[in-house]
């Protein structure tokens, strides 16, 4: 049976965000100095085993203002962005939620229910942080979907005529920075390794996905307008997608065994996105 | 923070949702509501009285405007399109088309006279298509128009749209339906009836020298005339070697110059802006008229042949159209807004 003091323990290091070795590692820390003012207690005050861990968890503070700091200090700001991010999104979402409803009758109210449960859950994750789905994996698909969301509202936005379209679409694209920017350091900084290599190879995974769901989701968007419904050739302009995500997956699990081919196999679909754009804006370059 | 206030900031936000829901269910709007303002089907008659439609709520109006002021003529439910307003030459009496806007369920066209000295409206014909525009026929009692015979995707890269087109002929004498052309055409806009009543003028795709897939991306939109009783020997009278599509057009009584509506950047990269240009098919010298550098359209020339109406849509490429009625001298100059008010 577990001690108070380990209980008390296991309650701090539930309200930090980290990985599951750090947290290992904070408990043991933590149960190490407690038990050690224990045993001070014990010897200088003559405290029985059961009063010397209450007075030195007393000392030590409440579990969950404790774990707050300790997630402070190992992710600085990233509760003040999330909250920023959610309650920004959430006031958009409605801006431009009623702004269809009183401008072109047409309640997209599919929309608001996902945009409202995306920035809901953006905001109840650093509200409420012995919530354990805040990793890695499961930040990153959250802020991915959000950003899906607000690239949505974006385009809402633009099928209004309207005086504050374009204070609004400023709006959402600083919500999509902010989203993007907390995918890179959910991904750089806070789950990932130290090795600089790796954050590297991350860093150019990230950008040249960026760019590929940017142009594809362009193309597809585009069709959808043109053609009025979904189409089997839009899988094919999401291909792109898939291929990034393959050579994404193929050049982290490489990086454990060869980083030269890990780096070579990320930097291909960036390059194909400098090529393109290059094509594109300065075709003299291919003539 | 707390688990109580997690579940009222939870329930709040709850309660804001479906508020915002309710609200919006409210406000909704059908497809056939959103439709307002003025459209571009509108008419000048030898009197220069105007008629246009207007829509309120997806309701269709048609006006006429004595140059003073505007009085309702007819009114339909949101469910009706009305098109192309078109004068008798003698200006007794006003044409006009009916049809649903909603063309999935069905295709149907109902062509209308308005009495202008009665204010009496009745139904001339009734066709299982979609009817776009009506032309009275100087030379008899019949009626020419252009006819889809399908709404159907052509490409699977755009949506339904009528297609497969002609000119056909209403004898209003023994109420029969000839059709005149057999062109079966992808679109055809702006159709005219020459002063003698033997000629149809129209606008669309100049696919003669088509011969493969490609050449097909290669077509140019051109002004044809078409003889009615010999359309085999239909021939371009707009330039043949304009690079620049042509799309809606008037020709002027004398039936010397066509008033045309053409791309005048094609070459920028950016939004195409449309203005309207002069044409002389017997000098064959083209002149632009308009410098709106937006999108000016829907020339309609009045009975004298000296004054261009002509619609500018001050929204356009930036969603819903906002068309605002013009007017100009046949040189270009003494451009005027209309108040339709």
């Amino acid at each position: 049976m577990r001690s108070k003091l380990e209980k008390y323990v296991e309650n701090i290091v539930r309200h930090t965000e980290s990985s599951r070795q750090e947290k290992e590692d904070l408990y043991e820390e933590l149960l190490i100095h407690l038990q050690i003012s224990r045993d001070h207690l014990m010897e200088e005050e003559g405290l029985s085993l059961e009063q010397a861990e209450e007075k030195a968890m007393q000392l030590f503070g409440q579990e969950g203002e404790i774990g707050s700091h300790i997630q402070q200090a190992l992710f600085p700001y990233r509760k003040e962005l999330m909250l920023a991010l959610a309650i920004s999104s959430i006031l958009a979402s409605i801006s431009i939620y009623l702004l269809h409803v009183f401008v072109a009758g047409e309640p997209y109210i599919g929309w608001l229910c996902i945009s409202m449960l995306l920035s809901s859950m953006i905001l109840f994750l650093p509200l409420n942080q012995s919530i354990h789905l805040n990793r890695k994996l499961w930040l990153n698909s959250l802020l991915i979907l959000h950003t899906l969301s607000l690239l949505y509202g974006w385009l809402l936005i633009s099928q209004l005529n309207h005086s504050t379209t374009v204070g609004l679409t400023i709006w959402e694209w600083l919500n999509i920075a902010l989203t993007i920017g907390l995918v890179y350091r959910t991904t750089l900084y806070d789950y990932s390794s130290n090795e600089k290599h790796i954050k590297f190879l991350h860093g150019i995974n990230i950008t040249s996905g960026i760019m590929i769901s940017f142009a594809s989701l362009f193309i597809i968007v585009g069709g959808l307008i043109m053609i009025g419904e979904l189409h089997p050739m839009m899988l094919v302009f999401a291909s792109p997608i898939a291929i990034w995500i393959g050579l994404y997956m193929a050049s982290i699990k490489l990086a454990k065994k060869n980083m030269k081919s890990a780096l070579f196999i990320g930097v291909i679909p960036l390059l194909l996105c400098v090529l393109i754009l290059l094509w594109i804006y300065f075709p003299v370059l291919f003539d | 923070m707390k688990k109580k206030y997690l579940v009222l900031l939870l329930i709040f936000l709850l309660v804001i949702t479906i508020a915002l829901v309710l609200i919006g269910l409210r406000f909704n709007k059908t497809e056939n509501e959103k439709q307002n303002g003025l459209s571009n089907q509108y008419d000048v008659s030898p009197e220069n009285t105007i008629a246009y439609v207007a829509y309120e709520e997806g309701k269709p109006q048609l006006f006429l405007h004595d140059g003073k002021e505007a009085a309702a003529a007819v009114e339909y439910d949101d469910n009706t399109l009305i098109l192309d307003p078109t004068f008798k030459e003698d200006g007794t009496i006003l044409a006009y088309i009916t049809t649903n806007k909603d063309k999935e369920t069905e295709l149907i066209s109902t062509v209308h006279f308005l009495d202008l000295s009665t204010k009496e409206v009745s139904q001339v014909f009734t066709d299982a298509s979609t009817i776009t525009e009506i032309e009275f026929n100087p030379k008899g009692e019949s009626l020419l128009f252009l006819r889809a015979g399908t709404y159907e995707n052509y490409s699977p890269i755009t949506g339904k749209r009528p297609h497969d087109f002609d000119v056909y002929e209403y004898d209003l004498t023994d109420q029969s339906l000839e059709q005149k052309t057999n062109l079966s055409q992808y679109s055809i806009h702006s159709l005219h009836v020459s002063a003698d009543g033997e000629r149809v003028f129209l606008q669309r795709d100049d696919d003669s020298s088509v011969e493969t897939a490609e050449d097909s991306f290669n077509v140019k939109q051109r002004i044809f005339e078409i003889p009615i009783e010999k359309p085999e020997q239909m021939s371009v009278i707009s330039d043949p070697d304009r690079e620049v599509d042509v799309f809606s057009f008037t020709i002027t009584p004398s039936e010397e110059e066509i008033i045309f509506q053409s791309i005048s950047n094609p070459d920028d990269g950016g939004t195409f802006k449309y203005e309207l240009y002069k044409y002389n098919l017997t000098t064959k010298t083209e002149t632009q008229l308009t410098h709106f550098g937006e999108y000016v359209g829907d020339p309609v020339i009045s009975a004298d042949g000296q004054t261009v109406y002509f619609m500018l849509d001050k929204k356009f490429a930036k969603g819903d159209p906002e068309y605002h009625l013009y007017r100009m001298s046949i040189s270009g100059d003494q451009v005027k807004e209309i108040s339709l008010q």
